[in-house]
C-alpha cells in the first residue's frame, strides 16, 4: 500500500514525530474532522447505504487504512462503517481486502450494522469454490473465502454466527474445498464454538470429524485436531468415537514414521500433531479401562495400538544431541507421560513405573529444562494412588534439586516435596525444608515458608510439634512469615483448648520474646497468645501478668505501628486482668493518645476510656478472651498457595485434601463442641422451685405446662428441665429439694439451695430475663452473676461464679444442660465444666476469686423451657453443695422486630388469611375499664413495640384505632435449601371505643404462634387494668388462655412469649410514667427556672424560704394556696436576656456591688454565696469580689484583684474578658479627693445567644471623667490601655469630665448602650427627682436606650420606711425606675454588712428584678 | 516541625536537600521519587504523601519538586506556605523562571536562603527586600550597605519587613485590583455558583517608615460611617487574608486597614465575594439536536458592564459534538471557527465593548455513528479580561499615607477583572 497512499504514509510519520501525546491527540483529532468531513460533505448526495459515491476507490482506501491506523493506536472510531461496508461490498480484490481488515477491527459482532452485511459475506463464503475452467479466478474465489472465514472468526458476533456456521461447516466438510480453506473454516469454526458454546451438536457432527479424520494432509489434520480439541472439552462423550481414528493417525506417526517431508521436523513427524493427538486422548481417563479382559476383541485393538504406541514412546525416546529434536521428542514424551497420569490407576503398571523410572531418570540429567519438566511431571505423576511410593525413591534427588542454582527449578523441587510429604515422612521433609530454608535463596523463601506451615499443619501429630517449627521458621526468615500464616497460628491455638496446647503456646512464646533481639512477627505473636493465653501461665514462676507486660514492652520502641496496635489491645488484656500491670499500662496509653498513627490513637484513647464509660461488666466482657475462630474449609494459607500456583497444580490439589490428622483433630473438635449425651440422672437435677405456683408467671422455667391431664395435676415446677419432649414425667417424682439430704453413697452432707433463698432467685431469674446482666444467685458462698446478649438466633452468656466464702471451694463443677432446641458451645475455666464424659475432679476457686464459663449457643428448634445448669462443689468443711439453677434464657430473646412498608405489610396479612393461621378473638372491656382514647391506643401500641418486641407498621392503620406489627421469632434451625426457619408473626388490634371493646387479630406462618400472640396482645390491651387483672390473669394464662393450645407441637414457644413479655411490659409500664416526667422537667428548666417556696415567720412579708433554706423575694410570685411557685431565669436565662445588649450601670458603691454580682453570676452560673449569713466564715476566692478594703490592704489592689476574677482566668473558658480603669488613693478622703477617685469596668462577655456588655461607671458625686484610652474613646481591645488587673493612676488625659446628664448625652451613645441603670451617686431622693426630668427629656432624644432610675437603698436602721428613701410615684418626671428600696423593706439588719451596703441576698434579689425588668417573664 | 527541606528535578535527584533535623535522611528521597514521581500522575495525587512515618508535603515549580519531610504532626498550611514563600524568594533572586540549572549555578546562594528562612525547622523571615539586605550573592546588587547592628535590630525588630532609611525622590503607590469571576450556570438558566476572588497588590516607592490607612468599599465600614449623609451602599467582602504587616486587631476592632508597607511589590490582601456578583457577560445558548446528523447551536452574549468599558481577548468555546463532519458559522463580530483538536466552535473576540450584544449561530453536520451514543454536551467556557471594572463592586476608597516628614504621595489605581471558570452549561 505504501507506494498507493501518499497521505497514509505523511499521516503516519506525523504522529511518529509528534513530541507529546497532546500533540499526538490534537493530530488525530483533525484527521478525523477531516475524514469526517470527506464521508460526509453535506453538498453531495449520500448513496443508499449511507457511503459517499463520490469518493474515488483509492480515497475510500486510503481513509479507511487511516481509521484503521487511528482504531489501533487506542483512539475511538465510531463512524466510517458505511464506507467500510461499501469496500466490502466491492468486487474488487484489494479493496475487499481493505474492507475486511477493517471490519473485523471497526466492527463488533453485536453491532446492529452486521446484520446488513450478513449476505455479502455469505456470498463470499459460498462463491464458487475451485472452478477449474477459469483458472486465475479461482483463486481468488479461494482468498475471498479465506478473507471471509478470517473476518468471521474476529468478529463472531452472535447474529453472526447463527447465520454462518452451518456455512462454515459446510466449508469444512465439502470436498470441493481446498485445503487451504479447510484449515482456515476448522479453525473458524473453532473459534465460533468458543464464543457460543452447544453450536455443534456433538452426536450429528462426529461423523463428519470422522471423516476429516481421514484426511492425508497433514496440515488439515493439525487443523482439524485443534477443532477437535476444543469440541471435545465441551461435549466429551459425544467424540469418544473418534478415539480409534485418533490412535490409528498416532500410530501412524509414532509406528510408521509416515509423514510428508515438509511435515518432518528433525526427523520427528509432526509433533505438534502428535501432542494434539495425544492431548485428546487425554480427555479420556478410562479409555483404556478393561483392557486385560477385552484384549482379544477387535474392538479393543485400538487400545493395544495405543499402548504400543506409549510404551514405544516411553522407551524408545532418548537424550539425542540435537537440541531441537530432542525438545521436540520430549514435549511428546511428556505429553504422554500426562496422558499415563490421567489414565491413573487404569492404567498398566509397568507403564507407570516406567515413566516413574524414565523422570527418575530425568531429574538427575543436568538439563535444566528436562530436569524442570521431571520433577513438575513426577508431582503429578505422585498423585495417582500408589505412585508415591515410587516417587519417595527420588527423595534424595529430589532434596540435591532443591540447591539446583535455577530457581524455578528449586521451585519445582519444593512442590514435588510438598506433594510427597504424608505423615510418615512428614518431621523429615519438613526439618530438612527448616534446615533447607537458611541457606535457601530469597525469592524462594516466601514460598517455603508458606509451605513449610501448610505442611506442619497438615501432617502435625502434635500441635506443639507445629507451634515450635512456626517459631523456627519465624525467627530464621522473619520476613518472609506472611500475616496468614502467624494468624493460623494463633487461630490453631484458639481453636484447640485440649492437652494444654494454649498454656504451652503462651510459655513458649514468653520465653521467645523474653530476648531484647527477636523478631517482629514473634512479638506479634507473642503479643497476642499472651493477651489470650497469658492468665494461663501467670502463675508459673517469673511469668506473672507484670512480667509478661514488661517482656512485652521492651520491644515496645522497635516495632511498627501495626504491631504497637496489638500490643495495645494485649496491654488492655493484661490491665484488666492484673491489677498491678493498670499503673504499668496507664503511661503507656497516656503516650500514645496523641500518636500520628490513627489506628494506635483510636485504640489507646478508647482503652483508657472504657472503664470511665461502661460498666465494669462491661468492660470485663469486651475485654474477655476472643470466641473460637470459625472453621473454614479452606485455609487462608491454601488460597494464598492457590494465588500464587494457579488452579491446577499439583500442589494446590494436595493441599486442599484434608489429612488424617486433620480429620482427626476436625472430629476431636467436633465432639468437643457439639453437645455431648445428657446423661439422665443429670436431667434429674433438682429443682428450687418447688411450691409456688401462684408467682408462676415470673418465673419462665416454669413455663412448662404439661399438656395432657397428667401433666396438669402436677406442680408445675416440679417438672425436671430435661423434660423437652414431654416425656419425662416418669422420673420426675423423685425430687425433694431445699433440704439437707443424706446422700446414701456418700456420707458427706449435702447442702441444696436453702429455701428462704428461692423467692430472691426467683426476683433474680426475672429481672435477668429482661437485663443484660444481673446476679442470678448468691448465698453467703457463692455468687453466681450472668452477662447475656442476642443477635438473631444466636447468643452469648457468661457466667461468673464468684467464691464469697474464707476458704476456696474444691471440686467446683459446672454442668450445663443441653437440650435438642439449643446448639452450644462452652469454654471456661480449666475442669471446670463437667461434660459428663469421665469424672473430672473439678476445679479449685480460691477466695475471692472467680470461675468463668462462657457459652455461646444458637436456638434451633422453638422452646419453652429455660436450660438448667447446676452447680457442685466442696467446701473445706466437708459439705457437698449441689445447686441446681437455670439461665435466664426464653424464647423472647431471639424474637425480632420487622419494619415493613404498609404495601408489604398488606401483602403479607393477605397471604396468610386462612383458617388456621390466622386467630381472632373480640374481647370486651370491662364497665370499670377507663375509656378507649388515643392516648389508650399509644400505649397499645407501645406494648406491642416495646413488650412483645414488634415493628410498628406505622402507614397502615388508618385511624388512630388500630395497631398493626411484624416481628420475627429466629431460630438457627435449617430448612432444606439450607436457609435459618425463622417464624414471621402479624398482628393487628382494632379498637371500637363506642363499644369499649378490642378485636385482635393475628397471622403468622405457624399456626401456633397466631394464637399465642393474640391472646398476649388482648392481655396487653387491658394493660391499665394490669393490677386489678393480675391474680385472675395470671391464672387464665397459666391454666386457661394460651397454655390450651390444641395443637401439641411447640408448644412452649407461646408460653415462653408470654411470660418473657409480661415481665418486660410489668417493668415498662412503671417506667413509662417516670420518663413523661423527666421530660416535661427538662423543657421548663432551661431558661426559667420554678422554685417552690414557703411562706416562713421569721421572714418579712414579701419573703419566703426555698427548700435550700435561702430567703427569696417573692415579688411577681403565683400565689397559691399551699406554697408559691417563683419563676427566676437561670444562667442561660440571663445569658439569653442580656445577649447583644450594652448595659450601663451608674451609681455609687451599692450599684457597684450589684454589677460585680451580676458579671460574677455571669462567669460562675451562681450568685455569691459566702457572706449571705455571716461575715465569720472565712471568705472564699469569690468573696474577694464583695469583699472590701479589710480584706486586702488597700482599695487599688481590692480592684484589680476583681478585675481579674471577673475577667478571664485562663481556668475557665475565655468567655468572659474584664477591663478596670481605676484609682483611689490611700487614705481615701472622699470629699476632698473624689474628683481623683475613678473606678470604671467594662465587661464584655461571648454566650451562645450574642455578646453581652455590661459596664459600671463610678458616680460618687455627680461627676464623672472618662479616660480617653478606655471605652468609648479606645477600642475595647486596644492595646493602649492597662491589661486586665493593672490599675492606673492620676496622671491621666482625660477625654471627657461632666455631670451625670452630661455623661448621659455624650458617653452612653458612645458606648451604644442599650439599658442604662443609674443613681446619683449619693445624692439624695430631692436630687433623683430632679434628674428624673432630665431622663425623660434624654428619653425623649434616644428612644432607643432605656433607662431606670436606680434607687438608693434604706439605710440599715431604716429598713421599715423604704418609701423615705425612694418613692416612684413622687418622682418629678414619669421615667422607669427599678426600686431596690421596697425589696429592703423590713429585712432583717443581719442582711446588711454595714449601713449603708447590703448582702448577696439582696443583691441576687435585685439581679432578678433587673432581668425580669429587661425581659418581662410570660406568664404561661 | 520540618526535619528536611529537598528539591528534586524531574528523574527524581536530590538537587538540594537541607537538614533542619535528625530524624529523617537522604536515603528518603528514594522512597519519595517510586512513590511520587515514578507513580506518573503526579498531578492528580495529593500534595502530602505519607511513607513509612514520614510526611512529604511538596509542591511543583517548573519540573522541580519542592519537598519538605517530616516526622511530626505539622500544620500543614504553614509548610506550604512556607513553601510557596521559597519558590518567590528564589524567584526574586533567580528571575520568574529559575530552572535546573540557574539552581546549579547558583548553590552557594541557595543555601545561604535555606539557613536564613529556616531553623531548626521553624521559618523564619522570608520577606525577600528584607533579605536582600544581607544575602546578596549572585546577580543581586548589593544597595547601600547597612551596618550589622542596624541588622541585627532589623530582622529581631517589630517591623523585620521594612528597613529604616528608604529614600525616594518621587513617592508613589501603585494599586492593582484583580478579580477573577468564577461562573457556573446551569442547563436552565439557574446560577449554580458564582463568587469572585480578588487580590490588592500593592507597589510602594515611600520614603521612611510611612504609616498606611486603606479603605475599601467594604460594607461594614461604609454603614458604620453612614450615619450621617446616605451614601452608596457598600460591598460585602465574606473571607479575606492579608499581608502580615495589616494590623489585624486593628481590622478586628474597627474594620479599618493600616500597615507599614514593606518596600516595593507586595500582595497586601485577598478577598472572597460571593454575593452581588456582577457578571460581566451574559450568555444565552440555544441547542438543538436534529436527529443523529444534525445540530443547530444559537449563542448570544450580552456584555453587562458600562459601554464606556470594554473587554479583551474575549474567547469563547462552544462545545459540539465528537463526530461533527461541517459546521456552517456565522457571527456577528470576531472570528469563529470549528477547531477539531479542541472538539469546539472558537470564537475570538479582541476588543467587546460594554452594553454590546452579539449572536453566532451554527449549523452542524453529524456523521452518523455505528453505536449511537448521546452527546454528553460539556459547558461553553469563557475567557476574557475587563479592565478598569471590578465584578464584585469593589473600589478604593482612599488610600492614606501618614509619615513624620508629611511629604505628598501620588497613588494610581487599576482595576482588571478577569474570568476564572466562566461556565455555561448547555
Amino acid at each position: 500500500m505504501s507506494t498507493q497512499a501518499r497521505g497514509l504514509n505523511n499521516f503516519i510519520s506525523d504522529l511518529r514525530n509528534s513530541k507529546s501525546k497532546q500533540e499526538e491527540s490534537a493530530r488525530v483529532e483533525v484527521e478525523l474532522a477531516k475524514i469526517r468531513k470527506k464521508f460526509n460533505p453535506g453538498d453531495a448526495k449520500l448513496a443508499a447505504d449511507g457511503s459517499n459515491p463520490s469518493l474515488s476507490s483509492y480515497q475510500r482506501k486510503k481513509y479507511v487504512w487511516k481509521l484503521v491506523y487511528i482504531h489501533v493506536l487506542g483512539y475511538e472510531v465510531d463512524f466510517g462503517h458505511a464506507e467500510v461496508l461499501a469496500l466490502v461490498r466491492s468486487k474488487k480484490y484489494s479493496e475487499k481486502m481493505v474492507g475486511y481488515v477493517a471490519l473485523s477491527l471497526l466492527l463488533r459482532g453485536s453491532d446492529p450494522i452486521m446484520s446488513t452485511i450478513i449476505d455479502t459475506m455469505k456470498a463470499d463464503l459460498t462463491t464458487a469454490p475451485n472452478n477449474p475452467k477459469r483458472g486465475k479466478v479461482s483463486v481468488k474465489n479461494d482468498a475471498v473465502q479465506c478473507l471471509a472465514l478470517c473476518s468471521l472468526a474476529n468478529i463472531s458476533g452472535l447474529e453472526l454466527i447463527q447465520a454462518m456456521h452451518v456455512e462454515v461447516q459446510h466449508i469444512l466438510v465439502s470436498r470441493t474445498s481446498t485445503e487451504q480453506v479447510k484449515k482456515k473454516s476448522a479453525l473458524c469454526l473453532l473459534r465460533l464454538t468458543r464464543t457460543s458454546p452447544n453450536l455443534i451438536s456433538g452426536r450429528e457432527f462426529a461423523p463428519h470429524m470422522g471423516q476429516l479424520l481421514q484426511e492425508k494432509h497433514l496440515g488439515v489434520l493439525t487443523s482439524v485436531m485443534s477443532l477437535l480439541n476444543g469440541l471435545a472439552l465441551q461435549q466429551t462423550t459425544d467424540y469418544e468415537v473418534l478415539i480409534p481414528h485418533v490412535v490409528h493417525i498416532l500410530s501412524m506417526l509414532v509406528m510408521k514414521k509416515a509423514c510428508e517431508r515438509e511435515y518432518l521436523y528433525y526427523q520427528t513427524p509432526s509433533p505438534w500433531l502428535q501432542i494434539k493427538l495425544i492431548k485428546f486422548l487425554q480427555l479420556y481417563p478410562n479409555a483404556i479401562e478393561n483392557h486385560d479382559i477385552g484384549m482379544a476383541a477387535a474392538g479393543n485393538e485400538h487400545v493395544n495400538q495405543l499402548i504400543n504406541v506409549v510404551s514405544k514412546i516411553l522407551m524408545e525416546t532418548d537424550v539425542s544431541d540435537s537440541i531441537n529434536k530432542s525438545n521436540a521428542d520430549h514435549a511428546i514424551l511428556f505429553e504422554a507421560v500426562d496422558l499415563i497420569v490421567a489414565w491413573g490407576t487404569t492404567c498398566p503398571i509397568v507403564l507407570r513405573e516406567g515413566a516413574m523410572k524414565l523422570l527418575g531418570k530425568f531429574i538427575s540429567v543436568r538439563e535444566p529444562n528436562i530436569r524442570y519438566l521431571g520433577l513438575s511431571t513426577m508431582a503429578k505423576l505422585a498423585q495417582i494412588e500408589g505412585s508415591v511410593e515410587g516417587a519417595k525413591n527420588h527423595q534424595a534427588t529430589v532434596l540435591v534439586s532443591l540447591k539446583d542454582a535455577d530457581i524455578s527449578v528449586r521451585r519445582r523441587a519444593l512442590d514435588l516435596l510438598f506433594v510427597i510429604c504424608d505423615t510418615d515422612n512428614a518431621e523429615r521433609i519438613v526439618d530438612e525444608l527448616v534446615a533447607h530454608l537458611v541457606v535457601a535463596d530469597a525469592s524462594i523463601r516466601e514460598e517455603m515458608v508458606l509451605k513449610i506451615a501448610i505442611l506442619a499443619e497438615k501432617y502435625a501429630t502434635d500441635l506443639r510439634w507445629y507451634v515450635d517449627t512456626i517459631l523456627k521458621l519465624i525467627s530464621i526468615s522473619g520476613d518472609y512469615v506472611s500475616d496468614p500464616i502467624w494468624h493460623r497460628v494463633v487461630q490453631i491455638v484458639t481453636n484447640h483448648p485440649q492437652g494444654d496446647l494454649q498454656g504451652y503456646a503462651a510459655a513458649t512464646l514468653f520465653v521467645a520474646v523474653a530476648p531484647i533481639r527477636c523478631h517482629e512477627t514473634t512479638v506479634r505473636v507473642a503479643a497476642y497468645i499472651l493477651g489470650e493465653f497469658g492468665f494461663l501461665i501467670a502463675e508459673r514462676p517469673g511469668m506473672s501478668g507484670d512480667e509478661q507486660f514488661r517482656v512485652l514492652h521492651q520491644h515496645w520502641f522497635t516495632v511498627d505501628t501495626q504491631t504497637r496496635a496489638i500490643l495495645i489491645s494485649t496491654y488492655a488484656k493484661l490491665a484488666n486482668l492484673y491489677e498491678e500491670c493498670r499503673p504499668l499500662v496507664a503511661p503507656v496509653f497516656a503516650k500514645s493518645k496523641n500518636s500520628i498513627d490513627v489506628e494506635v490513637q483510636q485504640r489507646c484513647v478508647e482503652y483508657a476510656a472504657m472503664r470511665e464509660a461502661f460498666s465494669p461488666e462491661a468492660v470485663e466482657d469486651l475485654l474477655r478472651e476472643m470466641p473460637p475462630f470459625e472453621d473454614k474449609r479452606r485455609s487462608a494459607l491454601e488460597l494464598r498457595l492457590l494465588q500464587t500456583e494457579g488452579e491446577n497444580s499439583a500442589t494446590v490439589a494436595k493441599a486442599s485434601v484434608p489429612s488424617e490428622v486433620e480429620q482427626q483433630r476436625a472430629l476431636l473438635a467436633a465432639q468437643m463442641f457439639s453437645s455431648g449425651p445428657i446423661e439422665e440422672d443429670m436431667a434429674n437435677g433438682m429443682q428450687p422451685i418447688e411450691e409456688q405456683d401462684d408467682e408462676l408467671v415470673s418465673k419462665p422455667s416454669d413455663e412448662h405446662v404439661g399438656e395432657d391431664e397428667e401433666a396438669e395435676a402436677r406442680e408445675i415446677g416440679a417438672d425436671p428441665s430435661g423434660d423437652v419432649d414431654g416425656e419425662g414425667e416418669g422420673e420426675a417424682e423423685e425430687h425433694n429439694t431445699g433440704d439437707v439430704v443424706q446422700d446414701q453413697q456418700n456420707t458427706r452432707v449435702l447442702v441444696g439451695i436453702p429455701k428462704e433463698l428461692i423467692p430472691a432467685m426467683r426476683k433474680a431469674f426475672s429481672n435477668l430475663c429482661t437485663s443484660p446482666s444481673g446476679v442470678l444467685f448468691e448465698n453467703s458462698m457463692l455468687q453466681v452473676g450472668v452477662k447475656h446478649e442476642y443477635v438473631g438466633a444466636q447468643g452469648r452468656i457468661s457466667v461468673f461464679f464468684g467464691n464469697l466464702h474464707s476458704s476456696p471451694l474444691q471440686n467446683f463443677k459446672v454442668r450445663v444442660d443441653q437440650p435438642d432446641h439449643l446448639r452450644m458451645q462452652m469454654q471456661g475455666t480449666q475442669d471446670l465444666i463437667d461434660d459428663g464424659e469421665y469424672d473430672s475432679a473439678g476445679c479449685t476457686v480460691a477466695t475471692k476469686t472467680q470461675a468463668k464459663l462462657m457459652i455461646l449457643l444458637e436456638v434451633t428448634a422453638p422452646f419453652d423451657d429455660a436450660p438448667s445448669m447446676r452447680i457442685t462443689f466442696d467446701t473445706e468443711e466437708g459439705e457437698h453443695h449441689d445447686y441446681p439453677l437455670r439461665l435466664p434464657l426464653v424464647a423472647t430473646c431471639f424474637m425480632e422486630p420487622v419494619n415493613l412498608d404498609p404495601g408489604a405489610f398488606m401483602q403479607r396479612w393477605k397471604s396468610l388469611e386462612g383458617q388456621d393461621r390466622e386467630c381472632q378473638e373480640v374481647m370486651k372491656l370491662p364497665p370499670n375499664a377507663p375509656e378507649i382514647d388515643e392516648q389508650y391506643m399509644e400505649r397499645v401500641a407501645k406494648i406491642i413495640v416495646d413488650g412483645l418486641k414488634f415493628g410498628r407498621c406505622q402507614g397502615v392503620d388508618p385511624t388512630p384505632w388500630t395497631v398493626s406489627g411484624a416481628a420475627t421469632f429466629r431460630t438457627g434451625a435449617q430448612d432444606m435449601n439450607g436457609n435459618n426457619i425463622n417464624v414471621g408473626c402479624l398482628v393487628r388490634v382494632e379498637a371500637n371505643p363506642r363499644a369499649n371493646a378490642f378485636r385482635v387479630t393475628t397471622r403468622t406462618l405457624h399456626p401456633l404462634c397466631s394464637k399465642a400472640i393474640k391472646n398476649v396482645s388482648l392481655v396487653f390491651a387491658l394493660t391499665p387494668l394490669w393490677n386489678e387483672l393480675l391474680p385472675s390473669m395470671a391464672e387464665n394464662l397459666t391454666k386457661g388462655g394460651v397454655l390450651y393450645c390444641p395443637l401439641q407441637t411447640n408448644k412452649r414457644i407461646v408460653l415462653g412469649i408470654v411470660l418473657a413479655t409480661y415481665i418486660a411490659i410489668s417493668n415498662i409500664a412503671s417506667l413509662k410514667h417516670i420518663t413523661v416526667e423527666g421530660e416535661a422537667a427538662t423543657k421548663k428548666t432551661l431558661l426559667i427556672n420554678v422554685v417552690a417556696c414557703k411562706r416562713s415567720n421569721q421572714l418579712p412579708e414579701q419573703w419566703c424560704m426555698d427548700d435550700n433554706d435561702t430567703p427569696r423575694y417573692i415579688g411577681d410570685a403565683d400565689f397559691n394556696s399551699s406554697s408559691i411557685a417563683i419563676r427566676h431565669y437561670t444562667h442561660q436565662g440571663f445569658e439569653k436576656c442580656l445577649a447583644g445588649k450594652t448595659i450601663v450601670f451608674i451609681g455609687d458603691s451599692t450599684v457597684r456591688y450589684q454589677f460585680m454580682h451580676l458579671v460574677g453570676f455571669l462567669k460562675f452560673q451562681r450568685f455569691m454565696r459566702c457572706q449571705d449569713y455571716n461575715m465569720s466564715k472565712p471568705p472564699d476566692d469569690e468573696c474577694y469580689l464583695i469583699g472590701f478594703k479589710d480584706l486586702h490592704h488597700d482599695w487599688t489592689s481590692w480592684y484589680k484583684q476583681s478585675t481579674i476574677m471577673t475577667g478571664s482566668d485562663g481556668k475557665h473558658d475565655e468567655q468572659q474578658h474584664s477591663l478596670c480603669d481605676c484609682f483611689r488613693p490611700d487614705p481615701f478622703v472622699a470629699r476632698l479627693h473624689s474628683l481623683k477617685t475613678y473606678e470604671y469596668r467594662f465587661v464584655k462577655r461571648r454566650t451562645s445567644y450574642g455578646e453581652i456588655n455590661i459596664i459600671y461607671l463610678q458616680n460618687f458625686k455627680d461627676r464623672i471623667r472618662m479616660n480617653q484610652d478606655y471605652p468609648p474613646f479606645s477600642s475595647y481591645w486596644s492595646t493602649r490601655r492597662c491589661k486586665t488587673g493593672e490599675c492606673g493612676d492620676s496622671n491621666r488625659t482625660f477625654a471627657f469630665d461632666g455631670d451625670t446628664n452630661s455623661t448621659f448625652w455624650t458617653v452612653l451613645p458612645r458606648l451604644k448602650a442599650t439599658h442604662v441603670f443609674t443613681n446619683l451617686g449619693w445624692g439624695n431622693f430631692y436630687q433623683l427627682s430632679e434628674f428624673s426630668c432630665k431622663m425623660e427629656e434624654f428619653n425623649a432624644h434616644h428612644p432607643d436606650i432605656n433607662t431606670y432610675l436606680l434607687s438608693r437603698l434604706p439605710s440599715k436602721d431604716g429598713v421599715f420606711a423604704p418609701h423615705l428613701t425612694f418613692d416612684k410615684n413622687k418622682l418629678k418626671c414619669k421615667v422607669n425606675s427599678l426600686d431596690r428600696a421596697v425589696i429592703n423593706k423590713d429585712v432583717p439588719t443581719s442582711w446588711y454588712w454595714d449601713s449603708n451596703h447590703a448582702l448577696s441576698i439582696l443583691n441576687e434579689e435585685y439581679n432578678h428584678q433587673l432581668t425580669k425588668a429587661i425581659c418581662p417573664m410570660l406568664t404561661t | 516541625m520540618i526535619s528536611m527541606i529537598m528539591v528534586l528535578n524531574q528523574k527524581g535527584e536530590i538537587m538540594i536537600s537541607r537538614q533542619y533535623r535528625d530524624d529523617v535522611s537522604r536515603v528518603a528521597a528514594d522512597s519519595f521519587r517510586i512513590q511520587v514521581i515514578a507513580a506518573k500522575e503526579a498531578s492528580s495525587q495529593p500534595p502530602i504523601k505519607r511513607i513509612e512515618n514520614c510526611s512529604f508535603l511538596y509542591t511543583r515549580h517548573l519540573n522541580m519538586y519542592f519537598v519538605a519531610l517530616t516526622k511530626s504532626n505539622v500544620n500543614p498550611a504553614l509548610v506550604f506556605e512556607y513553601l510557596f514563600q521559597k519558590i518567590r524568594v528564589l524567584k526574586a533572586y533567580l528571575g520568574e523562571e529559575f530552572d535546573e540549572s540557574s539552581m546549579r549555578n547558583n548553590m552557594t546562594l541557595i543555601y545561604e536562603l535555606m539557613d536564613e528562612t529556616m531553623d531548626f525547622g521553624y521559618p523564619q523571615n522570608c520577606a525577600v527586600d528584607v533579605l536582600r539586605l544581607y544575602i546578596n550573592l549572585g546577580n543581586v546588587k548589593p544597595q547601600d550597605e547597612p551596618e550589622p547592628e542596624q541588622l541585627t535590630k532589623q530582622i529581631t525588630g517589630a517591623i523585620d519587613w521594612r528597613r529604616e532609611g528608604i529614600r525616594y525622590k518621587k513617592n508613589e503607590v501603585y494599586i492593582d485590583v484583580l478579580e477573577s469571576v468564577n461562573l457556573l450556570i446551569s442547563s436552565s438558566g439557574n446560577i449554580l455558583r458564582s463568587e469572585v476572588t480578588g487580590k490588592v497588590q500593592m507597589n510602594t516607592k515611600l520614603t521612611g517608615m510611612p504609616e498606611c490607612k486603606f479603605g475599601l468599599n467594604d460594607k461594614l465600614v461604609i454603614e458604620k460611617e453612614s450615619t450621617g449623609a446616605r451614601k452608596k451602599p457598600g460591598v460585602e467582602i465574606d473571607d479575606c487574608t492579608f499581608h502580615r504587616c495589616v494590623r489585624l486587631g486593628k481590622f478586628d476592632a474597627d474594620r479599618t486597614i493600616t500597615f507599614i508597607p514593606p518596600d516595593g511589590e507586595f500582595e497586601l490582601m485577598r478577598y472572597r465575594v460571593n454575593d452581588n456578583v456582577n457578571l460581566p457577560f451574559r450568555l444565552i445558548p440555544a441547542v438543538q439536536e436534529e436527529g443523529q446528523t444534525k445540530c443547530s447551536i444559537n449563542l448570544k452574549v450580552i456584555a453587562n458592564f458600562s459601554e464606556k468599558l470594554f473587554a479583551t481577548h474575549v474567547v469563547i468555546k462552544v462545545p459540539v459534538p465528537k463526530n461533527t463532519s461541517k459546521s456552517k458559522i456565522k457571527n456577528s463580530f470576531g472570528r469563529a471557527k470549528y477547531e477539531p483538536e479542541q472538539n469546539a466552535i472558537v470564537w475570538r473576540i479582541k476588543r467587546f465593548p460594554g452594553k454590546a450584544e452579539c449572536m453566532l449561530s451554527v449549523d452542524l453536520e453529524l456523521v452518523r455513528t455505528v453505536r449511537p451514543k448521546a452527546w454528553v454536551r460539556p459547558p461553553i467556557n469563557v475567557e476574557f479580561q475587563v479592565p478598569m471594572f471590578t465584578a464584585s463592586g469593589v473600589h478604593v476608597r482612599f488610600l492614606r499615607v501618614y509619615d513624620k516628614s508629611g511629604y505628598h504621595t501620588n497613588r494610581w489605581v487599576r482595576y482588571i477583572t478577569k474570568a476564572g471558570g466562566y461556565q455555561v452549561r448547555i
